[in-house]
């Protein structure tokens, strides 16, 4: 995969006009960003931290559908794993909050992997079924008895907000949402990069054809997990954030369909309600 | 050995509720090669219409044919008005119109009829028969509801010109379209077939699951997972992979892997499936030109 690369195809730069128009949308929204906060009600701070994560959530999933052209109805299996692997990370290993999301995304891209790998030969409605499957099931496995004692069963783990730290005079809710806001933009600008580069160019080749990307050297099915497993990473991240809303431990359905509201209903299903750690 | 027998018979009896609700995946797929997610959703529909006759007093055998009959109707228009349009889409969208349609009859059965789980009436008697200790009253009758569907199907599609015409659309709709057969009125027909059978699955599985919103997606699981097993265009294949999947479940249930974790076979057969053998046991392999 490595020895072959796509030529990067000449982009007509924007005219100033428009440049300066988009810098100046992207600094509006920067200052909006950053004065929800300091303005904003408790509540609008927290709900403004849902949308973030939503964003994040998203953001992994248009990669693998947009970019890499495949379907995911499990999208939320992944948001649950990493959720999971937030909280027993809090709770049983005393992990500060912000060091279990690298861990999350960690637990998720092993997973996304492993599960990517046979997935990634399925095309079209194959990989709809199999992930499908996977969002179904994966509420079931994580309360089952045997891993319980984990995963509290069907009670869930309830965690508290994470303070934030260095004594920061912060609530928690505003702690939370600027916590949510960097992962966010960190995970933004990584994934703009990537699919401007190399990776990014190959992953749209194995969609706009799958065959002529294997004839010029690229293991479609590698390449595809590969994907995955990065879109994955991102959902965990993602994961890991969802959590952060799940420690609002105040109205548990609400949430729960506020989370499931996002990735389509199966996330309802796989994602919040395992999820809905509460 | 008791025990075995026991659980293989009502695994059967599940085994004929999932035959039937991958039966009619796989009719929807032969006639328009889209794996239809919505099929559970269509089913819980006509389920909570039967419960609503039967508790309004209607006798349960008039329930169950008026709610074969407008599950048929109700297919045809959901074929005409939600997937018609769709039809010449890329797979991705036509899946999320399934999808959205999929949350939207459920939505739709939860806002009328409530989330409450409701107990559904069985038709058989509550004790088992010619005093047997193997197997219930509504396990045999579901077994023999079903077999009988099926008989009636094969013959239609066996031994009558409609049956016919179906299966050269199911084909070759192109070549159909030539020799001047409707296709577009045999794909709802496909679409309403499917309906009607998904319907007599749903209220046959009813009185062991409860009625309740989510009571089919479970279900589904393992239809899709028999539907694969059997090879996704392949009706007899369906019916096989139906029972295969309801015994499977069961077993592994009760001896193996412990009643919490049975969807979790659903997932290992539909992964191993399309891992090891995409076609499932009695599918075709498509080619495709590039």
């Amino acid at each position: 995969m490595a020895a072959f690369t796509l030529e990067r195809r000449a982009r007509p730069s924007p005219p100033a006009l428009a440049r300066a128009l988009r810098f100046a949308g992207a600094a509006a929204a920067l200052v909006v960003a950053c004065a929800i906060p300091v303005w904003g009600s408790p509540y609008q701070v927290f709900q403004m931290t849902l949308v973030l994560v939503d964003a994040i959530a998203l953001l992994g999933l248009n990669l693998l559908t947009g970019y890499g052209g495949q379907i995911s109805l499990g999208h939320g299996a992944f948001f649950g794993i990493g959720a999971y692997t937030t909280a027993i990370l809090t709770q049983h290993g005393h992990v500060p909050y912000a060091a279990t999301i690298p861990c999350a995304g960690a637990v998720c891209l092993v997973v996304g992997f492993a599960f990517g790998l046979p997935a990634a030969r399925l095309e079209g409605l194959h990989l709809a079924l199999a992930t499908f499957a996977l969002g179904v099931v994966l509420p079931q496995i994580l309360k089952s008895r045997g891993i319980a004692g984990w995963t509290g069963g069907v009670q869930g783990i309830s965690l508290e907000k994470p303070r934030p730290p260095f004594g920061l005079p912060l609530s928690s809710d505003q702690w939370l949402y600027c916590l949510s806001l960097g992962v966010a933009a960190a995970l933004f600008a990584l994934t703009h990069n990537l699919v401007r580069g190399h990776t990014g160019r190959v992953v749209m080749a194995v969609r706009d054809s799958p065959v002529a990307a294997s004839s010029v050297g690229i293991d479609v099915a590698l390449c595809r997990s590969i994907n995955r497993q990065q879109r994955r990473s991102r959902r965990t991240a993602i994961v890991a954030q969802p959590v952060h809303g799940e420690l609002e431990a105040r109205d548990a359905i609400l949430r729960a369909e506020q989370f499931g509201r996002r990735d389509q209903h199966l996330l309802k299903r796989s994602g919040a309600r395992s999820i809905a750690i509460s | 050995m008791e025990g075995l027998l026991h659980q293989v018979l009502s695994g059967l009896a599940n085994g004929a509720v999932y035959a039937s609700l991958a039966l009619a995946l796989v009719t929807v797929y032969r006639v328009t090669r889209f794996v239809n997610f919505a099929q559970g959703e269509i089913a819980l529909c006509s389920t909570y219409a039967a419960w609503a006759m039967i508790d309004a007093g209607a006798s349960y055998w008039v329930a169950f044919a008026v709610t074969v009959v407008a599950s048929f109707a109700l297919g045809i228009v959901i074929e005409r008005v939600v997937i018609r349009p769709a039809s010449r889409a890329p797979a991705l969208s036509v899946v999320i119109v399934f999808i959205g349609l999929m949350v939207a009859l459920n939505s739709v059965t939860g806002w009328i009829f409530g989330y409450e789980t409701r107990s559904f009436p069985s038709p058989f008697p509550a004790e088992p028969p010619f005093g047997n200790r193997y197997i219930g009253s509504h396990e045999l009758g579901v077994v023999g509801v079903t077999l009988a569907m099926l008989g009636l199907l094969y013959a239609f599609f066996r031994f009558t010109t409609l049956g016919l015409v179906l299966r050269a659309v199911a084909d070759n709709a192109e070549s159909s379209r030539l020799v001047g057969i409707r296709v577009e009125r045999m794909l709802a027909l496909g679409w309403g077939l499917a309906a009607a059978i998904g319907a007599v699955a749903g209220v046959m599985i009813a009185p062991v699951v409860f009625l309740d919103p989510s009571m089919m997606s479970g279900v589904m699981l393992y239809a899709f997972a028999a539907a694969l097993l059997g090879g996704i265009d392949s009706p007899g294949g369906a019916v096989v992979g139906g029972f295969v999947v309801g015994v499977l479940e069961n077993v592994m249930g009760a001896y193996v892997i412990g009643t919490e974790l049975k969807l979790t076979v659903a997932l290992a057969v539909i992964v191993g499936v399309l891992a090891i053998r995409p076609t499932g046991l009695f599918g075709h392999p498509s080619a495709a030109r590039v």
